[in-house]
């Protein structure tokens, strides 16, 4: 085997299967939202060119689930990575250090339904612990997922409670890769703690906590799994993500497949904006270069 | 020989029942006198029949004796080993117990066996009615051994679209399922198998015992007929009920409480104005002598329950004297949110009426947006709430857990009455809603398979399974035979066997048209924006009615 | 931190820490409890924050007269999930560090195929889950471990290579160049030089790709239907379904479903905070 031939070879496997799983269904699914398919009315398929997409805009659910997911991503994504950095700079070098991550990193492993399932029980109206803290402040039993103006919290703090574990394991990591030999050298020339902190240590992490940002940006637009284990997308539609919305239109009461392809290929784009940001700012091109 | 196997039977007190196993009781003392070489001969005996069972079950077309079916409904509690003489036959048998009574007059076994091939049955099942199925299909196995039969539960929001999709991808992947009443139009639509049909092109699988007449005319017709045509066999009619807690209803301190503070007497209520008066008594926050937090559980989330609940307060202004002589009569296509020919009318005077009752008995329950069927179930069964209108299957779980079980002591705890209603004219006009389920199959599956698939749904609609799961699951009988006999009144709790016969026919119909998942979709939400007062009233109600009105108008009505 | 800080400011960091440690912790902990508790202790107010007494019915299932899911019922699904979650890490450990390598030693596709393959990570599970359900129906593997193994291997994989192809970027090329020169071909300097040495970087991936099928529900929820295929998540997911809240039960499924994840990830938390550093940390 030459070594040209070689890498073709190599890569070969994970493009076909790539292509596979991915290339044929896009080209399909971009193919149908172009119908108006629903199986619940017998499949019937009756070309509409461009009114699935129309619907996306034309409907409240829709419109109501964009603004949810924006601001599900937007905040989310703020908190979960201020706390994370925090959490990540006052652990490294603290006694009991490796315990107290230990407790740090625990919400990231559990899958996303069991989490899911435990928060639903905490925000339990009537017999849910979250309640019982909150009465010690005088304040009356909340519907987390009865209220519209609560359910969206409840969603928020799940997501960082789960997610910012992630985002502290990437910082952390980074923090620990830092090499010590800047530290020690700033060190003996004076530096405080928090100048070390401000000079050295963030800048080193810049670029992680960049990918952070953009990581959790992407998945909290595609933010599922918790709508449905908590609130079911309620109360009435306040707490649909967009993905969730896509869920229920292809696969539940209605099965419009039409219309739930046109609204993938929506999400799709949008992701794929944000994807090559990130990719720009993986500066990737330093993965080929680099070596 | 087989009627007399040991049963152990359970805690029951009342006298009636004492007399019905009396009977039983004396036959067990017997068997406690025989010695050791009697019970060995018993055990041999056993032994034989099973061994002559066990001959028949290898493919031999021997008429199969009535023990076979005899284990539908009674079970062995003994455990016998031993080795018979003469054949040294060994035989093992250990079957489990039931604490649950099973009907005392004999029930005729059913000899009928037609020939199957084998096959493998998939059963896509409703979570109330998979306990029931999966018992089923074990006591089927049992009879039909050739016959693997698998039951599946899924939630109700996977398990429609599943099926649809199965029914019209035409994969056969399920054989038979539940179908709720109001999905029938979009499941027969989808690909349901006719009934009918099966029955003409296979006549050796109709059960001589399957008396379609036996099944509640009204449900039957609304949950299993379409179009004129039989496309299921009822397996779990149900509807709606208050449960109360009757022992502190009738407590006298209680009473006296409600008196001082209403002039009135406390009774369990009849309408829903007297409903809020109720309720507003037993929550603490009004009332802090409420011997419970809130007065009542209220469930409505934007789930699929929103769609059945709302119909307890619309349906009795729908079916009231004035609302009959309004909108006409009651449609079993369209449904009580429809009039008679079709038109959604509650976006009016009486469509806010129901929602303003409904908005006045808000405060006095712990959660209604944010509670579904299981949090209602667990706040009743707490003892956070004096009442509760539910469906029958939770009051197994309200038994269990506010009499520890004791179904006797039950009774005493957990009333059972009407759902309230509305006074119109002078007539008092209870409608709760009605529900439940019926056993469908694909049309698109083998022959073998649509045969073991058909003989299954009458297996476990039969005369004899429809009593078992009433007695052991709380899922009301389909058969008017069955509800005529007593001790389908006294097993369970009579209050709930009288309140469902007195409201058997005095029910609310949810729609059954095939738009009726996208009237969900929209209406789920829209209702909760609308009672929530997230939106103003009448503008809600008639925002909702539009959009319904646009998918109840793509129904073509098979009686026009 | 280094340097001079108050005994104010240290009891402020602890108290932070703490605080959070507290609330990452404690939804764990009240899943834990309720699945040994009895069942009259779920819907108490206050709630009952201690086990006592404690019980094993939740997981072996009381024999009460209406039965509610017991645990017994997990086992076909905690398989499926053990297996295709076994079968995908491997899937993707074989396919990214083949990919890895073509694309760290020879550049192979440039930008434009790194980029492709990164941006697999990003795709929505439910822009895939409508065509994919599509496909995989008419090609009969619906309900297979098989059709969640092909998917699942998309989304890993991609992460894989990511993640393989800067560690791979520093591992010297003169370790490649000493193998050529012993008369190796390229893939058997792969297999003989360089696996061996990335070690902490494939293990780190596996456990990655391990967690991520271990926990997905959306594909899962859409690919599969009963207990010949469907895993965990979706088979707790079901239990939330508004009829049945018998929480015992629910949080003893939920602790078993989670365990593994759990306890792989912190055996391989060591490799993982080395190998995750992406590239984006420079010395």
């Amino acid at each position: 085997m030459s070594g040209l031939k070689a890498k073709y070879y190599f890569i070969l496997p994970i493009i076909f299967f790539y292509l596979f799983v991915t290339i044929y269904p896009f080209l399909y699914m971009l193919y149908i939202s172009f119908f108006d398919y629903n199986l619940a009315r017998g499949g019937i398929q009756r070309f509409v060119g461009i009114m699935n997409y129309l619907q996306a805009f034309y409907d409240p659910v829709a419109r109501g689930s964009i603004s949810f997911t924006a601001f599900i991503t937007v905040t989310g994504v703020i908190v979960e990575t201020l706390l994370a950095l925090i959490l990540a700079l006052l652990v490294v070098g603290i006694k009991g250090e490796s315990l107290l991550r230990l407790s740090f990193l625990i919400p990231m492993t559990i899958p996303m339904a069991v989490s899911g399932m435990i928060w639903r029980m905490l925000y339990n109206t009537t017999y849910g612990p979250v309640n019982y803290f909150l009465s010690f402040f005088g304040i009356k039993r909340i519907s987390w997922m009865g209220d519209p103006i609560y359910a969206p919290i409840a969603i928020l703090i799940m997501d960082i409670w789960q997610w910012t574990p992630f985002l502290f394991l990437l910082f952390y990591a980074g923090l620990k890769n830092i090499p010590q030999v800047y530290l020690e050298a700033a060190m003996i020339d004076g530096a405080s703690g928090w100048q070390l902190t401000k000079s050295i240590r963030i800048p080193m992490i810049k670029d992680l906590l960049m990918i952070g940002v953009l990581l959790r940006s992407i998945d909290l637009l595609k933010l599922f799994d918790s709508i449905y284990m908590i609130t079911g997308g309620g109360p009435g539609t306040t707490t649909y993500t967009f993905s969730y919305l896509i869920y229920q239109v292809g696969f539940i009461t209605g099965i419009n497949l039409g219309y739930a392809s046109a609204l993938s290929v929506i999400l799709l784009l949008v992701i794929i904006l944000l994807t090559t940001l990130l990719i720009r700012a993986l500066k990737v091109e330093r993965l080929l270069g680099g070596g | 020989m087989e009627s007399e196997k040991k049963k152990n039977i359970g805690n029951y007190s009342s006298s009636d029942e004492r007399a019905i196993f009396d009977k039983f009781d004396k036959k067990v003392t017997r068997r406690k006198a025989l010695s050791v070489a009697a019970k060995v001969g018993i055990a041999g005996a056993i032994g034989v029949i099973v061994g002559v069972v066990g001959g028949y079950f290898a493919g031999s077309a021997v008429a199969p004796p009535k023990t076979i079916t005899v284990t539908q409904t009674q079970r062995l509690t003994e455990t016998v080993t031993s080795t018979v003489g003469a054949a040294t036959v060994t035989v093992t048998e250990r079957v489990t117990e039931t604490r649950i009574v099973t009907a005392t007059t004999p029930i005729t076994p059913t000899v009928w066996k037609p020939k199957l091939e084998p096959a493998e049955i998939t059963v896509l099942s409703s979570p109330d009615c998979a306990d029931y199925l999966k018992y089923a299909a074990e006591e089927f196995m049992k009879i039909y051994p050739q016959i693997r039969v698998e039951v599946v539960p899924l939630s109700w929001e996977a398990l429609y679209p599943k099926i649809l999709s199965d029914l019209q991808s035409r994969t056969g992947v399920y054989d038979v399922f539940t179908i709720d009443v109001m999905t029938l139009g979009s499941v027969v639509e989808a690909g349901a198998a006719c009934f009918d049909d099966i029955m003409k092109e296979h006549p050796d699988i109709v059960d001589p015992n399957l008396d379609i007449a036996d099944f509640e005319p009204m449900y039957f017709g609304y949950g299993s007929v379409w179009a004129g045509k039989v496309y299921g066999f009822p397996v779990y009619p149900n509807h709606m009920f208050l449960f109360y807690r009757k022992d502190y209803f009738e407590d006298p301190k209680i009473r006296d409480q409600f008196k001082a503070k209403t002039g009135k007497p406390l009774k369990v209520p009849e309408t829903w104005e007297e409903c809020i008066e109720v309720a507003r008594f037993f929550t603490r926050d009004y009332n802090p002598d409420s011997p419970t937090e809130f007065g009542i559980a209220l469930m409505f989330p934007t789930t699929h329950t929103m769609m059945y609940n709302v119909l307890n307060w619309l349906g009795p202004i729908r079916q009231s004297p004035t609302g009959l002589s309004k909108y006409g009569k009651l449609d079993l296509y369209y449904g009580d949110y429809c009039t008679a020919d079709g038109k959604v009318w509650f976006a009016n005077e009486d469509g806010a009426r129901a929602v303003k009752l409904i908005q006045d008995l808000l405060p006095y329950a712990p959660d209604p947006f944010g509670s579904d069927y299981g949090e209602t179930v667990a706040q009743f069964s707490a003892g956070t709430t004096a009442m509760c209108p539910q469906w029958s299957v939770p009051y197994g779980d309200f038994a269990k857990a506010l009499a520890g079980g004791d179904l006797m002591k039950a009774r005493e705890i957990i009333g059972v009455e009407m759902m309230p209603g509305i006074i119109d004219q002078g007539q008092l006009v209870r409608k709760p809603v009605s529900g439940g389920w019926a056993l469908g199959i694909n049309n698109f599956i083998s022959d073998a398979e649509k045969r073991a698939a058909f003989v299954f749904a009458e297996f476990a609609t039969s005369k004899e399974m429809d009593l078992i799961h009433w007695t052991k699951f709380v899922m009301p009988p389909a058969r008017m035979s069955n509800w005529e006999r007593p001790e389908a009144r006294e097993v369970l709790s009579p209050a709930l066997f009288d309140t469902y016969a007195k409201s058997m026919r005095s029910l609310s119909y949810r729609p059954r048209i095939p738009q009726e998942p996208e009237m969900e979709r929209i209406g789920n939400p829209l209702w909760q924006d609308i009672i929530a007062g997230r939106k103003p009233l009448m503008d809600g109600l008639k925002e909702l009615a539009n959009e319904w009105q646009k998918l109840v108008d793509q129904f073509k009505h098979p009686g026009r | 931190m280094a340097g001079k800080t108050s005994n104010v400011l240290q009891g402020i960091r602890y108290v932070i820490l703490l605080f959070f440690s507290i609330f990452f912790l404690f939804p764990v902990y009240w899943m834990v409890i309720t699945a040994f508790k009895t069942s009259d202790k779920w819907f108490t107010w206050p709630p009952s924050f201690i086990p006592w007494p404690i019980t094993l019915d939740s997981f072996i299932g009381a024999g009460e007269v209406y039965r509610t899911a017991s645990l017994r019922e997990v086992v076909p699904y905690l398989v499926n999930s053990l297996a295709v979650s076994l079968i995908t890490s491997a899937l993707t450990v074989a396919l990214a560090t083949l990919t890895a390598y073509s694309i760290s030693r020879f550049r192979t596709g440039g930008m434009r195929l790194l980029s492709w393959i990164l941006s697999m990570r990003m795709l929505p599970p439910i822009a895939v889950g409508v065509p994919i359900y599509v496909v995989f129906h008419s090609l009969g593997i619906l309900n297979t471990w098989m059709a969640l193994v092909l998917v699942y291997t998309v989304f890993t994989s991609s992460f894989g290579v990511w993640v393989l192809v800067s560690f791979f970027n520093d591992i010297p090329r003169e370790l490649d160049e000493a193998a050529y020169i012993d008369g190796c071909d390229p893939f058997q300097a792969f297999v003989r030089i360089i696996l061996p040495i990335s070690l902490p970087g494939i293990i780190a991936i596996f456990v990655i790709s391990f967690a991520f099928s271990w926990g997905e529900f959306l594909l899962a929820l859409l690919l599969t239907y009963d207990k010949y295929a469907q895993t965990l998540p979706v088979f707790i997911g079901r239990y939330i379904t508004g009829f049945q809240i018998a929480w015992g039960p629910i949080a003893a499924s939920g602790l078993v479903a989670m365990l593994p994840a759990t306890i792989l990830t912190f055996l391989a938390l060591r490799y993982l905070i080395s190998g995750l550093t992406l590239g984006a940390v420079r010395g």
